[in-house]
């Protein structure tokens, strides 16, 4: 595809016409972000569709690709939804020789407007001139997708017209940083020209690169990525970047070698973070076809681990349903209930009650009450204990906030740990939940799991669903609008769940 | 020149800054009045969502001194004190007395009942012994 003549045209495009494809773009932007919408009727994108000029459908599609190019810059290409979204146009019978997908999408990547450069081994982005940008640029180490291709510039060489190879591409060199070159380094093409020359001259340079790749797949990895993105440079900038015939040649010989057999396994799992739309033929060529076979990868894996996440939290909500019943809880939660009129064990020292109080009516003493219904003094009814000495940390709780170092020790967990459990909040965590809070604004804290919390905070224990108890009852969480805040939900999870629970693959 | 006209804009966008601001807290102040007006009883304990609008207002308050939302928070506050006693209620209205101790605690105590009054000061005790001693 003649990409002046596309600019031309743009430039060329009437403001009426702008708006009828910015209306398009929003309406597939539109459909992208909610492509399960059942009301989304597909034939409406092709009747505009329909109605555009070929310039226009030709400037529809660069800025469809665009708008597809966000996405997979959003997800850092770890979405499979772009090519959900291009299986689902397709499979709405947009079709036949006037199709965008047909007309348009072989010649994608020659519109595709995230073109990387090459400059002396760095991947590095294009400025709005199409010039090359310097691998040292803030832009260039500041952008989170050129992780997919290893380190970003780094070890400056220390001197005018002195330029740092990328050691990925051009080996390690004398200090094991990368070749140091003399160039003028502010041109990617005599940068990289000088680099390859200097590679080549150093004694078993491809064997060397080609072994040193075979045992480490995350390189080797890294190593492809940037192969197939001077793939996708070269055959539509090979005139402005005249490396490109020898550079190509040393990238694709290395990459063919280094692939091996023995590789396959470790590679179709790297290769997910690397695949893209864009990508993928040029990986498939060097890879002889694992780009393809990572996709699969990448979905059955992907498949695998919604399954049982969903099999875990089926497991996991099958036995929070019965923690209130379950008979400790329930002799609990009993306790606690009844506890919240009492003035237990001198707590209410210090205020106008003595031996009874209202049970809406605290008395700052949540962690004392919370300790006393889960473990009563030997007068009361549950486990007892000889003396004070044996109690439980001591005769008084610590702050609420620290609550969950004693739970912990005491067999409960924090089910917000379980990421199938994650979105529960107190609100919505079933009864039988022992739930903490951190203090907002406080002048005091403790370090709870290593982090800094505000204390004392408050716990308190979900009874049942709008009764949450600890020194008084309260028919909502103890939120205080805002100035407590909820940092952990805890339960005891019987064994005979947690053995059924399946090891989630990564 | 050019420095003149430099100026001139600088000038302009600190003027036009300084105009934003004051247009967007007042404007805020009259929502949190409007939102706190509609409040006549309170019902139950109160609940979270009212505590959310006091301490945000109280907030407020404290960064953009509004004599009337001052009253409004300190009568809201009351009528809360009348159906819920608890101690904590008090760390709703702490941004605005730390800031203004005196001018907000003259026109909230003119605003509390006597028996609320007695109430608050209590519990705000409560809230140092609580913050000093812990809650185990």
């Amino acid at each position: 595809m003649d990409l002046s003549k596309v600019r031309n045209f743009g430039e060329s495009m009437s403001s009426t016409r702008w708006f009828i494809l910015w209306g398009l773009t929003l309406l597939i932007g539109a459909y992208q972000q909610d492509i399960h919408a059942k009301d989304f009727h597909p034939d409406t994108i092709r009747l505009a569709y329909d109605d555009l000029t070929f310039k226009e459908k030709t400037e529809f599609h660069h800025t469809l690709m665009k708008v597809l190019e966000i996405q997979t810059k959003s997800t850092k290409y770890s979405d499979p939804k772009i090519n959900v979204l291009l299986e689902k146009i397709s499979q709405h019978n947009f079709s036949g020789p006037d199709s965008f997908i047909d007309l348009f999408l072989p010649s994608t990547f020659a519109n595709d407007p995230t073109l990387y450069c090459h400059f002396g081994g760095w991947m590095a982005t294009m400025d709005n001139d199409e010039n090359c940008m310097l691998p040292w640029s803030r832009w260039v180490r500041g952008d989170a997708e050129m992780e997919t291709f290893g380190a970003t510039y780094e070890h400056s060489c220390g001197g005018a017209n002195l330029f740092r190879c990328n050691p990925l591409i051009f080996g390690p060199g004398e200090d094991g940083k990368g070749i140091c070159t003399t160039t003028d380094d502010s041109d990617p093409n005599l940068s990289t020209s000088s680099c390859l020359e200097d590679f080549m001259q150093t004694p078993d340079a491809l064997e060397n690169k080609v072994k040193e790749l075979q045992e480490d797949p995350q390189a080797l990895a890294q190593y492809l990525a940037i192969t197939a993105e001077t793939m996708r440079l070269c055959e539509v900038r090979a005139r402005k970047f005249s490396y490109c015939n020898d550079l190509l040649h040393l990238l694709e010989s290395t990459s063919k070698a280094a692939v091996t057999c023995e590789a396959h396994d470790s590679l179709v799992s790297l290769l997910p973070n690397i695949v893209t739309p864009f990508n993928e033929d040029e990986l498939n060529e060097i890879t002889h076809g694992l780009g393809a076979e990572a996709i699969r990868y990448a979905r059955e894996l992907e498949e695998r681990q919604e399954r049982i996440s969903r099999e875990n939290r089926e497991v996991l909500e099958e036995a929070l349903a019965g923690a209130a019943q379950e008979s400790t809880m329930a002799a609990t939660i009993e306790r606690i209930r009844n506890n919240a009129s009492k003035c237990l064990r001198g707590l209410c020292k210090g205020t106008e009650y003595s031996s009874s109080k209202p049970a809406t009516k605290s008395i700052a003493k949540c962690a004392a009450y919370v300790k006393h219904a889960i473990y009563p003094y030997p007068s009361e009814s549950g486990e007892r204990y000889a003396n004070f000495s044996e109690y439980p940390w001591g005769r008084d709780a610590d702050d609420a906030v620290e609550g969950g170092n004693w739970l912990k020790d005491h067999g409960f967990e924090n089910i917000l740990d379980y990421p199938e459990m994650s979105h529960l909040t107190p609100e919505t965590a079933p009864p039988g939940a022992i739930i903490v809070y951190e203090k907002i604004n406080s002048r005091r804290n403790s370090t709870v799991d290593g982090v800094r919390r505000g204390a004392p905070g408050h716990i308190e224990i979900k009874a049942s669903a709008n009764e949450y108890i600890s020194d008084f009852i309260n028919d909502e969480p103890t939120r205080i609008g805002g100035l407590r805040r909820p940092i952990a939900i805890y339960y005891q999870i019987p064994d005979s769940y947690k053995e059924r629970l399946q090891e989630v693959p990564q | 020149m050019k420095t003149q006209n430099f100026l001139k804009f600088i000038l302009m966008m600190v003027f036009l800054m300084g105009f934003s601001h004051h247009t967007l807290s007042s404007s805020l102040d009259q929502h949190y009045i409007e939102k706190l007006q509609q409040i006549k009883v309170v019902k139950g304990n109160g609940g979270n969502d009212l505590y959310a609008l006091i301490r945000e207002s109280a907030q407020h308050l404290s960064v953009n001194w509004n004599e009337k939302l001052a009253i409004e928070i300190s009568r809201v506050f009351n009528e809360l004190s009348n159906v819920n006693e608890n101690y904590f209620l008090v760390e709703l209205l702490a941004p605005a007395v730390e800031k203004h101790k005196d001018k907000f605690k003259k026109i909230l105590f003119k605003n509390l009942s006597k028996k609320n009054r007695v109430l608050y000061e209590k519990n705000v005790e409560m809230v140092r012994k609580e913050e000093r001693e812990g809650n185990g």
